[in-house]
């Protein structure tokens, strides 16, 4: 072969190693191992952290806590919403919650543009600057009134009655029970007819104007309002006159009844 | 080469013919091959060249998943724990001003066509909120007639042709397999033409690392069986998320079952979140 031949090709070699070497030098390995990106890149954003765990992670930590919230209507509102985010491998540490109306009026409070589905409350209305948990327990708060009624409840939290301000007593210091005897839900069902286009059975009927929903309340809660209602130390102009049309046995009747209802979605 | 003999000279022709060849063979090889713009319509064939064969994160074959994203807006309540769940999971700076999802608002007011569009980034919102970390959608509406009003969760739609992934100079942003675009942190040199060529807005620029931000359809968490973060906290069932390729999954049952639509189709990007309930003016 010709010398300059040979030349040529020698010098063809040097090139094509020095391109090679410096591809290899140059270029990440992962490029171009699935397309024209960084195949590692892929692997780092699926290693990050999970940082906002799963209401099922609180379970082996609180399992009594979570139990409640699991059975109750606010299963759908997950403990970091409020109790801000835990890493997955770490102990939760919840945070301390200081101001639990604006927690419960992120999801409550009428707001323009939310379905009627949603529950909503007009704060000044419904509770003015009354705690949230004063009558609400956050992780099933359906059950409300705690043993008192509504009225009673406000009246204590005004006179700054600690058992009522709400704060992680949460649900360890049961409140002092106005007991009721017990009523017969199947009486209670035939006589609810009547209450349902409001309540709805089973929580139909949600809307801003309609009833609160009693379906899966306490009766305690729902004969103790029954009778404040009757008393006239709870106004409504719609409930007032329904309740006092209702006797004793007929209001536990009821009670027993609401408080047995499933509350299904 | 077996042309090539001692007794017979190479022309000019034939050596300038080899040279060309060995070029290109050498810029083919330096490019690994294929085109950027083949690379994004059609990714390689998975585990073509993958160590352990399906795909780059272990314990996870991701020639086997399709992602997809439904947004149900009639049941959204505007709550705007999506948008903090996500920058709790993915970092992103507590500001009204950067958010990988986040929701609008919109009202048509007193017999207008024309809707009233707000966010949380919205200065009568943000006061509402009263503080950087939370965010809060006021009830401004409450002293005028409103004929419809509705909220719109917004994310990035991990177009099936995405434009940002065709403009990225770097290979930095790119589809993968199983239908996330992803962003590539260590090679983003931070040009910003990405959030340029996006027609949804839902690309940010992140001023502290110098690089563009967006959704992941929270990767790291699809990738272990969880949901994305905003999925998780929806206490609505706004969000939908799951597998296209599983005819049972959440998302294709909600594809089946309702009327969905994606906003711009007319880009031809071919977006992969899938709404209801949402109207002509959303976009
Ligand atoms: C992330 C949003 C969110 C937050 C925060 C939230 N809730 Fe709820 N809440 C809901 C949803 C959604 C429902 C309805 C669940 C359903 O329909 O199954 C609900 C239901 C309720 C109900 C039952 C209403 C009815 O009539 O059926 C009460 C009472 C309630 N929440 C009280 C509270 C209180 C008290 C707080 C604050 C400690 C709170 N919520 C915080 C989303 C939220
Ligand atoms: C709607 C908001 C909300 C949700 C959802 C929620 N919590 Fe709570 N939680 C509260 C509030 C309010 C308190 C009482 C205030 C405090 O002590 O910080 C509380 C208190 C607690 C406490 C301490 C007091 C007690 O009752 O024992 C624990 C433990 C707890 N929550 C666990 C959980 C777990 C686990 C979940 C999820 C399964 C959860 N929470 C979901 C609002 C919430
Ligand atoms: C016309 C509609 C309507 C009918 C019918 C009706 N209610 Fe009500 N009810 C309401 C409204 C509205 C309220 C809320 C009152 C308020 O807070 O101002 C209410 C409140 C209540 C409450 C208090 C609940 C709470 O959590 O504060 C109870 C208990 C109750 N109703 C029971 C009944 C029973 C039992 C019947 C049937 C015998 C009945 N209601 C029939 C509309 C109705």
């Amino acid at each position: 072969m010709p010398k300059h031949i040979m030349r040529l090709i020698a010098l063809l070699v040097i090139v094509g190693a020095t391109l090679v070497a410096g591809r290899y030098a140059l270029v990440v390995h992962s490029y171009y191992a699935y397309g024209a990106y960084r195949g590692d890149s892929v692997t780092e954003i699926a290693a990050l952290p999970v940082q906002v765990a799963p209401s099922s992670y609180y379970k082996s930590f609180y399992p009594a806590v979570h139990e409640k919230w699991a059975t109750g209507i606010h299963n759908v509102v997950q403990c970091t919403v409020c109790h801000g985010p835990v890493t997955v491998g770490a102990t939760p540490q919840l945070v301390k919650l200081e101001n639990t109306a604006e927690i419960c009026t992120n999801c409550h409070a009428v707001t323009a543009g939310r379905p009627t589905s949603q529950p909503q409350i007009n704060v000044a209305k419904h509770s003015g600057k009354q705690e949230c948990l004063n009558c609400h327990d956050p992780h099933s708060p359906l059950l409300t009134g705690k043993g008192k009624s509504i009225a009673a409840l406000a009246a204590a939290a005004s006179e700054g009655d600690d058992d009522f301000s709400g704060g992680s007593s949460g649900g360890t210091t049961a409140p002092a029970k106005e007991k009721l005897p017990s009523g017969n839900a199947a009486l209670g069902q035939a006589r609810a007819a009547v209450c349902t286009t409001c309540h709805g059975v089973e929580k139909i009927v949600r809307s801003v104007s309609a009833g609160p929903n009693l379906a899966g309340q306490t009766d305690d809660h729902v004969a103790l309002e029954l009778h404040a209602f009757q008393a006239g130390t709870r106004s409504s102009p719609v409930m007032e006159p329904i309740a006092k049309g209702l006797s004793a046995n007929e209001i536990n009747d009821l009670a027993a009844y609401f408080a047995n209802a499933a509350n299904k979605k | 080469m077996d042309r090539i003999d001692e007794d017979k000279p190479l022309d000019r022709r034939a050596v300038i013919g080899f040279l060309a060849k060995a070029g290109v063979g050498a810029a083919a090889f330096l490019c690994g091959g294929a085109g950027v713009a083949n690379a994004v319509l059609e990714p390689a064939p998975a585990g073509s060249a993958a160590p352990g064969g399906s795909g780059p994160v272990p314990g996870y074959d991701w020639t086997k998943h399709r992602w997809g994203f439904g947004v149900d807006a009639t049941r959204c309540i505007g709550c705007l724990r999506c948008a903090v769940a996500c920058k709790q999971e993915n970092n992103v700076a507590f500001d009204p001003h950067h958010f990988r999802t986040w929701v609008e608002r919109y009202a048509y007011v007193d017999g207008s066509d024309k809707p009233l569009i707000d966010s949380q980034a919205d200065p009568a919102n943000i006061a509402a909120a009263g503080r950087p970390d939370n965010y809060r959608f006021d009830n401004r509406y409450a002293e005028v007639k409103v004929d419809k009003a509705f909220f719109v969760p917004k994310l990035c739609n991990h177009c099936t042709r995405p434009a940002c992934v065709q403009v990225c100079p770097t290979g930095a942003t790119y589809k993968s397999v199983d239908g996330a675009v992803l962003i590539d942190h260590d090679y983003c040199i931070g040009c910003r033409y990405c959030i340029q060529a996006c027609p949804y807005g839902a690309r940010f620029f992140n001023e502290e690392r110098q690089v563009t931000d967006k959704c992941t359809w929270c990767y790291h968490r699809i990738t272990k069986a969880m949901m994305p973060a905003c999925v998780e906290v929806c206490p609505a069932s706004a969000r939908i998320f799951g597998d296209l390729n599983n005819p049972h999954s959440a998302i294709s049952e909600f594809i089946h079952e309702n009327r969905v639509e994606v906003l711009r189709p007319e880009t031809g990007n071919g977006p992969n979140v899938f709404y209801v309930g949402i109207d002509k003016e959303v976009n």
